[in-house]
């Protein structure tokens, strides 16, 4: 069964569909930095969990790279997302 | 990579990515841009996506105007697209009658440059800024043609219009050394080979006083590190940047519904290249923030990050050649890259061109440190 790649989600938060960053990929963007830069995956909602380790693999994959060399973005602090009113300790 | 090049430009952030797209607009295509990491990696990439135009000196109002006029038709110029320009505004906040009064001055002379600016009480505040806190405010200045653009667009934009034209950018490539033979500009050394060239533009942001270096020239531009803080995104309601002299303060809504917030660093030491996140910027902000838009007391932080700004003596841009070395020319936003990238990119280009500057580049060169004529301006945090 052939995969339709506008309909797999790889970054759920900013709508990154596998058929886009093919097609980034394809025009030679090939930088997983410059890739989030474009697209905003990993910047959402979910902090990068659901996706940043999905889309690293699929650019390694695709540019027959090795995950090591992949320049993945770091995860960005807090770990969960936390209010300013409990950050400043007010209710 | 090209081994012999017209211009060599070192940094890929707003300033290098502008000045290539405006060389090669000027026929001038034999280029070749070099960036350490990424384009942008730096300040330009880290920055709060903000262009304004409500400044308290002539020469930073005017690199603010030349800046706009470029962002309007960037994106269709270069066939790039949607920028995602909103002119929101900036809303400069004042606490107390003095700085008011001050803000006042700062208007009657944009108004003379034709800059659409006013001043508002702190009940025409509220109406422009609905969640901003009226407590303890007198009022302050606004301004509707200023507001946010996406630099990652904008960048990415410039090196469309440059690599159509024939400039070649290569990432991840180190400058290791600059060349100079009898007061002259000769090469450009790299970690990827040596490209022969008589004009090198220094575009490195923060780091430019490393490259300055490698030629003898002394920049004045020290990196500081500031951070800034996203939270989830909710409705975008257009309101305007809040700008906050007393508490030191930015904050703004980008499209993307997120709140933007960052803060002046009481405990940075100016010179230290540090990208770390920490927690007393996360309470310091959460309790800046919540004084002056309460509401926020109830929204997530989803992500923090750090960059540097780069520091210069009055805070202003530092352009053009330099008297040390011919064929070596600064282009340093110093804080203001992201906002001045079309003025930086036209009068760089216009210079090594040759052509006539669409400003006086006295105002802007490094000499005018040594010199003593340095840009007041007393409009910025």
């Amino acid at each position: 069964m052939e995969i339709d790649e506008s309909k797999v989600y790889l970054c759920r938060c900013e709508n990154l569909t596998l058929e886009r960053l093919h097609q980034l990929l394809d025009e030679g963007v090939t930088s997983m930095q410059e890739i989030k830069r474009k697209t905003r995956c990993t910047m959402g909602n979910c902090q990068g969990k659901t996706c940043k380790q999905l889309i690293a693999n699929e650019i390694a994959r695709y540019t027959g790279r090795t995950i090591e060399e992949i320049d993945v973005p770091i995860n960005r602090l807090p770990i969960e997302p936390v209010t300013l009113g409990e950050i400043a300790g007010v209710k | 990579m090209k081994n012999k090049a017209e211009v060599v430009i070192i940094g890929g952030g707003a300033a290098g990515t502008s000045i290539a797209y405006n060389l090669a607009k000027r026929g001038i295509t034999d280029v070749v841009l070099l960036e350490e990491k990424y384009v942008p990696f730096g300040g330009t990439g880290r920055c709060a996506a903000q262009f304004r135009l409500q400044f308290g000196s002539v020469e930073n109002c005017k690199l603010g105007l030349l800046s706009v006029s470029q962002f309007d038709t960037l994106g269709e110029e270069t066939g790039y697209g949607d920028l995602e320009i909103i002119k929101h505004g900036y809303i400069l906040t004042s606490y107390e009658q003095e700085s008011l009064d001050i803000q006042r001055k700062n208007v009657e002379l944009q108004k003379s440059l034709g800059i659409d600016s006013y001043i508002l009480d702190a009940k025409q505040s509220k109406e422009v800024v609905p969640y901003l806190s009226t407590e303890g405010l007198v009022g302050g200045s606004y301004c509707t043609g200023e507001g946010h653009i996406n630099p990652m667009k904008m960048v990415y934009a410039y090196k469309k219009g440059a690599t159509d034209r024939g400039v070649e950018f290569n990432d991840y490539t180190k400058v290791t050394g600059i060349e100079v033979e009898g007061g002259k500009v000769k090469a450009v050394k790299t970690n990827k080979g040596t490209i022969s060239t008589s004009c090198v533009v220094c575009a490195a942001g923060e780091s430019s006083k490393y490259i300055g270096r490698m030629v003898g020239v002394r920049i004045p531009v020290e990196p500081a590190k500031r951070q800034i803080l996203a939270t989830e995104p909710v409705e975008y309601i257009k309101a305007p940047m809040i700008y906050s002299f007393k508490h030191g303060t930015f904050i703004t809504q980008v499209p993307n519904g997120n709140f933007l917030m960052g803060s002046s660093e009481p405990n940075v030491r100016l010179g230290e290249v540090d990208f770390t996140p920490t927690w007393d910027f996360l309470e310091r902000m959460a309790k800046l923030g919540i004084e002056q838009v309460p509401m926020f007391a109830h929204l997530r932080v989803i992500r923090q990050w750090a960059g540097q700004y780069g520091i210069a003596p009055d805070d202003s841009v530092i352009l053009g050649k330099v008297p040390q070395v011919e064929g070596f020319h600064v282009a340093c936003g110093c804080t203001k890259a992201t906002m001045f990238a079309g003025a930086i990119g036209t009068l760089v280009a216009e210079e090594i061109a040759g052509l006539k500057t669409s400003l006086p580049m006295e105002w802007y060169s490094i000499e005018r440190f040594d010199e003593g004529r340095l840009i007041k301006d007393p409009a910025i945090l």
